[in-house]
């Protein structure tokens, strides 16, 4: 058996990251010290951006000042409110307050305040009750607006309201569940099943290693998205969140796995030709724990940075899909059908900010995989 | 059977335009904002010459008006290069002399004496005449052809118009029973030319005569447009027909424009900028936030809001008897809710028609509180009561109806009387993002008294399927869309054994005594020549829709439409084909 | 070479063969055809769209009509686009030169500023400009294009310069740049991270080769030593991914059409499958993986051309080591 072909091996970096193999690291003999510190960094930066985004997703509750459902209807398109700190005439309160407002151009949405009341912004104000990570119940909210129990008290909406004058910041918080499980969902299945078939491939030999690399290849040739598009029209649309969820994720993993067979297989390949693999071999134990046992634990790092790199490319997968109409359904929020209301560009014009929010969400979380399996592609390196 | 052009046009509507033209089609105003019923300009006297780019969202499937089953398809093959017996004058809402120059209906109201225009003539120069409109007959009815749209129009009952010649110009029609309107059969009918398509009838390839990849000089039509090119999916160019009959005050012969360009262009985007940057001229149904963009503008592009159009937003339930389609697709239980007529009227009073109206359609939509338009001035009964949005009104009749609240007042739920948990799945076709956005609202609504609704949207075909076909289905949020105002585009809505009759459609028999007597009513009007009675009898048929409430009126969004300032002549009109009704007197100023 | 260019062709028929066979299943799976919306339809009888489907050849079984479609394939003829009712090559090739365009611009547009940034990267290794390289590719790489598409748009919403979408073929606001910069630039910009990287850490190891050292103490210029004979080692990977990334390219445009109305070959896929027709979006799956293989192979003969020693050696070994995935990174 060859050596596994460059294409193969090159199947795991992001375009920032040289190849693991890569001979002359010229440019790490300076600095050496310098870059470690930089990488670690890096790495570190990645991490700590998935990480903050996964916290925001479990205190979504707690931090969103409103149900994400909730309509306030004389409120829609409306901008951020304007928190104030002193009053028309100076007057400087105890705590920012803010003003109760009116619709007056439905067409460009502009509202003006009704200064007469003050209402004022509390923090662990007291909103919709919520179960916290599944379990205590709680209404208090990280800030929101003192009612003195008055049902037509202003609300704050720090990022505006959607069309249907839902609370912008809530449903960016919401969808973020969504958003941030399936998609590193499927990537961690993908993964898995990705490993064991390399595996196999990898120390199989010749016939199921070649009929599943082709097969691979070909997974690889075609074009995803309109797959995806296709499978996704096959079932029906109006799915509960939880089974869209199962679906996308099914999805993912029957395209997904094939990259991840590849490395595993090269990997394997790699290893069993080296001295502790024979040696485990020549003592008789079997393929099994040669297997998991040597061979597995040595391939890990590449694959945890391929996992890494899966991770925003099925979250875009979702994004994309949510955003064509076919993945998650209103009035359930994503990322993807939030961005899906920037594309009317009458809208962009008059809130490119506010419409875009969710498309930064995105970038962060993609910006910190991207750190965090460059810094740790690097370390594997050094 | 009347008229069923209209009525499948809805279907049309509902199949091609929804993909895509009700994503542009949901209105958004503000409550008593500027009711902008922009006086349509007079007709002027134009100059030939000159081009004009119209927006359509889909492609035009055929020229060959009988195969035509989408609108976009219909307006090319049928509205602009068709030469129609009878056309309707969007002005007054009266059919006017197009190919025909007179008719009359004799006395049994069943024969009708045709007399057709002098010296009309093909694009190709030959002459039009009564053989020609005999052939188009033959077209319509014939088995072979199958027309998906006009077969059904022009059948009455099932039965066919009689057609005989009596001279070049004269025909004599014999209609299978009496009718009130003749015109509605007269202007389903764009004579084909016989020269051209006989030998395509007789040896059963009409379907395939007049495509898309026919050679344009060989499409012979007799309306003012015809065929100059294609290019398959993107555009066609039509351009004057040398021959066409009309001409202006002036004695001018029309259209004017020597070309207009149909343009094909899905995305709604693309169709904003391309008419802010001057190469698109008109764009039909443009989203309301497009409007809110140029309504104030005092640049090229003006934007008109018509008012509401024929089209309405209504949520029936599936009333459909328990058993029907196989095995329990109709929940006994849910039945037993939707059957109620209080329930169904505690739900229409849940229902914030107003708010839905002016914040989530911007005001670019009326209240329905019937089953017609208000935008169907004619014939939409104005005294209807009113359905006021009231919470404590639906709490009461669901509490009559042996509904019970429990839960917190925070988080209600409502159960019936043996304790199943009243909740259902409303369908929405998701390509319409206006209904989309009306079932949020509504769903919010109803959970204020414990109704649990999930909103399901699906593809439009689906929602047919399940209501004509499986009746495996809750409740549903969708409409009627008709083309033209009279009563007779409603009966196949209205009949009990239409396949149309949203609720419970195809009924063999009557399921109840209110849907015997509006089938008797209907009946009546069709045979009612005398205006203002058969104005009655359809007030009548409204009033008891409104009791009974079989659908639960939502909403009536406005038609919206914009131009370039340089189209000369563009008095759009809110019914279709909007802006291209008076195609021919359109110029380039 | 022909031998080489026959093999490749012959491979990529292959594959092909097995991606629309996957595809023809996929779909016939996914249930429904163009013809289930006149089921639904009450006006049309049973046997009216059951004789519709036996006239369509809709009634034969799935390998018969696979059969039938590549024959039809093979003599040019992609079937009949139920949407748009007309041959599906009519509506395909149009829209495959619109993509191809835009695909042009894009991947032009990332070599160019990629190539300018890498080389002075490359020798001025670490430097204020190397290190804002590597910022440049982070960024670059970890901005979704459909984020970027809307940033894009909402840019573009506000000039008066740009216009969205493109205009029917024929037409005078056709592909002017004012259209397709938009979408091109949001194509471009995770090129961008691929080319340069590649292109710098390429030519940074050809520069500590030896002949460069040697060139180097001939007393040749510094330009004349990376632009002779540095580039041209550093050009084999880098022809490998301008060739492979073409299929990154093309699953990215289905978005960035989408956003920005251009009329191609990714729009199309979305109304094809929205419609439920399946002859076009067979058409579209078909002309979309030709044109990826056909880059693919483009590549291997550009490698081959450029590397006259290769051609000693075995076929397989042909491609060069990539640092870089040109189709994982960015699916969408």
């Amino acid at each position: 058996m060859s050596k596994p072909t460059g294409r193969y091996q090159a199947m795991n970096g992001s375009p920032y990251m040289k190849d693991v193999r890569d001979k002359q690291p010229s440019h790490q003999r300076s600095h050496r010290g310098w870059s470690y510190v930089r990488r670690r960094a890096k790495s570190a930066a990645g991490l700590g951006i998935i990480g903050l985004l996964y916290v925001v997703a479990a205190f979504a509750d707690f931090l969103a000042p409103y149900d994400y459902r909730v309509q306030f209807r004389r409120e829609p398109l409306a901008p951020p409110t304007t928190i104030h700190v002193r009053d028309a005439r100076n007057n400087v309160y105890r705590s920012p307050f803010v003003y109760a407002r009116r619709l007056v151009d439905p067409f460009e949405h502009r509202y003006l305040e009704d200064t007469r009341r003050a209402y004022s912004v509390r923090l662990f104000a007291r909103g919709y009750s919520y179960k916290l990570l599944g379990l205590f119940t709680s209404d208090r909210h990280l800030f929101g607006v003192h009612s003195d129990g008055r049902p037509d008290a202003p609300r704050v909406h720090l990022l505006g309201t959607d069309a249907l004058g839902r609370d912008r910041l809530s449903r960016l918080l919401i969808a973020s569940r969504f958003s941030l499980v399936t998609g590193p969902l499927a990537a961690l299945f993908a993964s898995a099943v990705g490993t064991l078939l390399g595996c196999v491939a990898g120390y199989a030999g010749r016939t199921i290693d070649t009929v599943m690399m082709r097969t691979a290849d070909i997974m690889m040739a075609l074009p995803t998205l309109v797959l995806m598009l296709a499978a996704r029209a096959a079932f029906p649309l109006e799915l509960p969140p939880r089974r869209a969820m199962i679906l996308l994720i099914t999805i993912f993993v029957t395209i997904g796995w094939a990259e991840v067979a590849r490395l595993a297989r090269g990997q394997v390949m790699t290893l069993r030709r080296s001295g502790f693999v024979s040696a485990a071999e020549a003592l008789g134990l079997s393929p099994m724990r040669v297997l998991f046992r040597h061979i597995l634990p040595n391939a890990a790092r590449p694959l945890i940075v391929q996992v890494s790199l899966m991770l925003p490319a099925f979250l875009l997968a979702e994004t994309g899909l949510s955003f064509l109409g076919v993945g998650l359904q209103e009035p359930e929020a994503s990322w993807g059908n939030m961005l899906a209301a920037a594309s009317d560009i009458t809208l962009l014009r008059l809130h490119p900010f506010l419409l875009l929010t969710p498309a930064f969400a995105i970038f962060l979380f993609v910006l910190g995989a991207c750190l965090f399996s460059d810094g740790m592609l690097r370390r594997s390196k050094t | 059977m009347r008229f069923m052009l209209l009525r499948r046009l809805v279907i049309s509507a509902l199949l091609a335009v929804s993909l895509t033209a009700s994503s542009c089609q949901q209105g958004i105003e503000p409550a008593g904002s500027q009711k902008q019923a922009e006086p349509r300009g007079e007709r002027v006297v134009g100059t030939r010459g000159g081009s004009l780019t119209y927006r359509v969202i889909s492609p035009p499937k055929t020229f060959n008006y009988l195969m035509a089953s989408d609108v976009d398809s219909l307006l090319v093959s049928f509205l602009l290069i068709g030469g129609r017996l009878v056309e309707l004058d969007h002005d007054t809402q009266r059919y006017v002399p197009g190919v025909a120059e007179a008719w009359k209906l004799a006395g049994d109201e069943r024969t009708l004496e045709l007399t057709l225009r002098d010296g009309v003539r093909f694009s190709d120069g030959h002459p039009l005449t009564a053989d020609d409109v005999l052939f188009t007959f033959r077209a319509i009815y014939d088995e072979r052809m199958a027309s998906p749209v006009f077969r059904d129009a022009m059948s009455i009952g099932g039965r066919r118009i009689d057609v005989f010649v009596v001279d070049a110009n004269h025909l004599r029609l014999v209609f299978p029973e009496p009718v009130a309107v003749p015109e509605s059969y007269l202007s389903n009918v764009a004579v084909l030319p016989r020269h051209a398509l006989g030998e395509d009838l007789n040896q059963g390839t009409l379907r395939e005569a007049y495509n898309m990849a026919s050679d344009p000089r060989r499409v012979v039509t007799a309306g003012a447009f015809m065929v100059q090119s294609v290019s398959p999916g993107n555009r066609v160019t039509l351009e004057r027909n040398p021959h066409y009959w009309k001409r202006d005050q002036a004695g001018t012969p029309l259209p004017y424009l020597d070309s207009l360009v149909i343009d094909v262009v899905g995305d709604p985007n693309s169709a904003f900028t391309r008419l802010e940057q001057n190469t698109l001229d008109i764009v039909d149904r443009i989203r309301p936030t497009d409007y809110a963009a140029l309504y104030k503008r005092e640049g090229a592009v003006r934007a008109f809001d018509l008012g509401p159009g024929l089209t309405t937003d209504h949520l029936w339930f599936n009333l459909n008897e328990v058993g029907r389609g196989g095995d329990p697709k109709v929940d006994s239980v849910k039945r037993a809710w939707f059957g109620d007529l209080r329930f169904r009227r505690a739900v229409s009073h849940l229902i914030d028609r107003d708010s839905i109206a002016s914040a989530t359609l911007q005001g670019l939509a009326t209240p329905l509180h019937g089953f017609v338009s208000p935008g169907n001035r004619a014939w939409a009964a104005n005294d209807l009561p009113r359905i006021d949005y009231d919470l404590e009104r639906g709490r009461t009749l669901l509490g009559e109806a042996g509904f019970i609240a429990r839960g917190t007042p925070d988080a209600p739920e409502l159960y019936d009387a043996k304790g199943n948990r009243i909740e259902f799945t409303l369908l929405v076709p998701v390509e319409s993002q206006a209904r989309t956005m009306m079932a949020a609202v509504i769903q919010e609504d109803l959970t204020r008294v414990g109704i649990r609704m999930q909103v399901a949207p699906v593809e439009n075909g689906e929602l047919i399927r399940r209501t004509v076909q499986s009746y495996d289905y809750d409740a549903v949020l969708s409409g009627v869309s008709v083309t033209e105002p009279d009563p007779s585009s409603y009966v196949n809505f209205l009949l009990s054994n239409s396949p149309l009759h949203q609720w419970h459609p195809k009924q063999a028999k009557p399921a109840s005594d209110w849907e015997a007597r509006i089938d008797e009513m209907l009946t009546a009007q069709a045979r009612e020549t005398d205006t203002e009675r058969r104005r009655a009898v359809f007030r009548d048929i409204q009033l008891i829709l409104a009791e009974q409430l079989p659908v639960i009126p939502i909403s009536a969004r406005h038609v919206t439409t914009a131009a370039n300032v340089r189209v000369g002549n563009n008095r759009p009109s809110m019914l279709f084909p909007h802006s291209l009704w008076n195609a021919e007197e359109l110029f380039v100023r | 070479m022909l031998k080489l260019i026959f093999s490749r062709v012959l491979q990529g028929v292959f594959v092909l063969l097995i991606i629309t066979a996957l595809c023809f299943a996929l779909l016939a799976a996914a249930g429904g055809d163009a013809l289930t919306a006149l089921h639904d339809d009450p006006h049309l009888s049973e046997e009216a769209v059951n004789s519709l489907r036996h006239i369509y050849g809709l009634d034969k079984p799935l390998t018969v009509r696979y059969v039938r479609w590549l024959v039809g394939v093979a003599r040019g003829d992609l079937g009949h686009s139920f949407f748009y009712q007309v041959a599906v090559e009519s509506i395909v090739l149009p829209r495959l030169l619109n993509t191809l365009v835009l695909a042009a611009t894009a991947m032009s547009l990332a070599l160019f500023v990629a190539s300018i940034l890498g080389t002075l990267a490359a020798v001025r290794e670490g430097k204020w400009l190397d290190r804002s390289c590597e910022m440049i590719i982070l960024f670059a790489a970890s901005t979704p294009r459909i984020v970027l598409a809307f940033a894009v748009l909402a840019v573009a919403a506000r000039s008066s310069f740009f216009a969205i979408g493109v205009a029917p073929t024929g037409s005078t606001a056709n592909k002017t740049p004012a259209t397709i910069l938009p979408p091109a630039l949001v194509l471009a910009v995770p090129l961008v991270a691929l080319f340069l990287a590649q292109i710098r850490d390429g030519l940074r190891s050809a520069l500590s080769r030896e002949y460069v050292q040697v060139a180097r103490a001939k007393g040749l210029s510094e330009s004349v030593v990376i632009l002779r004979h540095a580039s041209r080692d550093a050009l084999n990977p880098l022809i490998t991914i301008f060739g492979y990334s073409l299929g990154g390219v093309f699953s990215g445009s289905v978005i960035v059409e989408t956003v920005f109305g251009w009329d191609g070959l990714g729009q199309l896929s979305v109304v094809a499958v929205r419609s439920r027709d399946i002859p076009l979006l067979m058409g579209v799956v078909l002309a979309t993986a030709t044109a990826v293989l056909a880059g693919n192979l483009i590549a291997d003969i550009l490698l081959f051309a450029n590397n006259p020693e290769l051609r000693q050696r075995r076929r397989g070994e042909v491609k060069p080591e990539l640092a870089v995935n040109p189709n994982f990174t960015q699916p969408l």
